[in-house]
């Protein structure tokens, strides 16, 4: 089985910094309404992985997370694990 | 308690802030209370990115405050993001934070490089030798944010001149800081007017077409927005000409082979720590740090040491880098009141200084460090901050 991380934002507790942006260009996004963070890629792969990891670091609010999850390859099983609460495209409030 | 232990003078532990000891000391504050004080850098980080703790009440942590806090603290201050908590803080924030994210601020490149040329070419007719901080870092600044704010250039000396003095904290009394901040907001609230009458697309005009905020929250923003905005980065630009004019080989190498520009500007804020908003931080409720108990109520003195960085993490700690490539440093703080307009200090700077290395590779301290009429006052870092003010830094080429 194959671990591999997961991008978690908690997009209430982002102040809308940008430090993940400037951090992972291609992992990270600003919404344009109030600049909260959008995730672009829940998995970062072998090269972007270090860029995620500073992300994490340099968040201030801590809103940025990188779970360790073991999985297969199977598209069918990742699928479910979405039920993770991925906040991308949740434009409340 | 052991009163011997108690730290009551900052600069004693800013002097050497990464002295080994306990991270968190104790300390009486100016008004008497007992709190205490650190200037760990994981420590720092970790209160200031600690949502058990908030700003009120400020109060100073040094003798020698010469009362900006509390020349800066008034009915206005319920729209200055630097003296709210939330929710106030969270929501005044939020309207704001669009016009300052790393897309929208990368956009202005092309206006900043403008302004930066333009002021090149004004270097180049007045000297040599000329005035810096007047000639290129403050207008550059200012420019940057007059465009930023949708106000004419013109106005810039509406809010140079009174954040001048209100930051000049020995050489200027409290009656003129006053009357500074007076001078300030009549400034700040003209601006609204104008724009209650002709919105433009700016954070200000969208601030007032949204109906949301009273007068005093409109000037206390305008307020923190003209200043925070415009003397913390003209500050940097000359702190780092002066450093790295003042070892000539800096100058030389930099121009001969340039770094990274981005690396070079994120080890020059590392290195130099400009910026400290001396705001200590109250527990809301009992909480433990590094294996301390901060009670609730009590208030931390979080002052980042210089240079940034951890030197537990950080190799060649003390060693200027500018091929480093680290953003691990609270230059811009951290938390929910980490710098608003951080990406746009570094994309001023980025551009500013590499223009500047381009245009003049043989620029130099017109007179040698120890007679500069200007220098940073980076004594240590609890003190207000290194500020730009009356006095020029003369360079030549």
């Amino acid at each position: 089985m194959a671990s591999r991380l997961r991008i978690q934002a908690d997009r209430e507790a982002c102040v809308g910094a940008g430090m993940c942006v400037l951090s992972a260009a291609e992992l990270f996004d600003q919404d344009e309404r109030i600049g909260r963070v959008v995730v672009l890629r829940e998995c970062p792969d072998a090269e972007t992985e270090d860029a995620a990891r500073q992300a994490v670091a340099l968040c201030p609010s801590g809103a940025i997370m990188l779970v360790e999850e073991s999985g297969t390859d199977d598209p069918r099983s990742d699928a479910a694990d979405d039920a993770s609460g991925n906040p991308e495209g949740e434009f409340d409030g | 308690m052991d009163e011997t232990s108690l730290v009551s003078e900052p600069s004693a532990i800013a002097s050497d802030p990464h002295a080994a000891g306990q991270p968190l000391r104790r300390f009486r504050f100016p008004d008497g209370d007992l709190g205490w004080f650190t200037t760990d850098h994981s420590t720092c980080k970790a209160i200031m990115g600690d949502s058990r703790f908030v700003l009120h009440p400020l109060r100073p942590i040094g003798g020698d405050d010469g009362g900006f806090q509390e020349v800066t603290s008034g009915p206005e201050s319920v729209g200055d993001l630097l003296r709210i908590d939330p929710p106030e803080h969270t929501e005044l924030r939020r309207k704001l934070t669009r016009y300052f994210t790393v897309r929208q601020v990368e956009a202005k490149r092309p206006t900043i490089e403008r302004i930066v040329n333009e002021q090149l070419d004004a270097m180049e007719a007045a000297g040599p030798p000329v005035d810096f901080v007047h000639t290129f870092a403050l207008p550059v600044a200012s420019m940057t944010l007059c465009d930023l704010l949708g106000v004419s250039a013109d106005v810039s000396e509406n809010f140079e001149r009174p954040s001048e003095i209100i930051s000049d904290v020995l050489g200027a009394t409290f009656a003129e800081k006053q009357a500074a901040m007076a001078d300030f907001y009549e400034f700040a609230w003209s601006v609204i007017t104008e724009k209650r009458a002709r919105p433009g697309d700016d954070p200000l005009s969208d601030l007032i077409q949204s109906g949301d905020l009273t007068d005093d929250q409109l000037k206390g923003t305008t307020f923190l927005l003209f200043a925070a905005g415009h003397h913390t980065t003209a500050t940097m630009f000359a702190a780092s000409v002066f450093f790295l004019l003042q070892e000539p080989r800096r100058w030389r190498e930099a121009c001969a082979e340039p770094p990274a520009i981005d690396s070079m500007v994120e080890e020059l804020l590392r290195y130099l720590m400009t910026t400290n908003t001396n705001m200590p931080r109250t527990a809301l409720e009992d909480v433990e740090v590094d294996g301390v108990l901060v009670k609730k109520g009590e208030a931390v003195a979080v002052v980042p040491g210089r240079p940034g960085g951890d030197p537990a993490a950080c190799p060649h700690f003390r060693e200027f880098d500018p091929a480093r490539n680290s953003r691990a440093h609270l230059a811009f703080g951290h938390g929910r009141h980490m710098c608003l307009g951080q990406h746009l200090a570094r994309l001023e700077l980025q551009v500013g200084l590499a223009a500047l290395m381009r245009r003049f590779p043989t620029l130099s301290l017109a007179e040698p460090p120890e007679r500069n009429a200007w220098t940073p006052p980076l004594g240590s870092g609890y003190q207000a901050n290194a500020q730009i003010g009356k006095d020029p830094l003369l360079v030549t080429w």
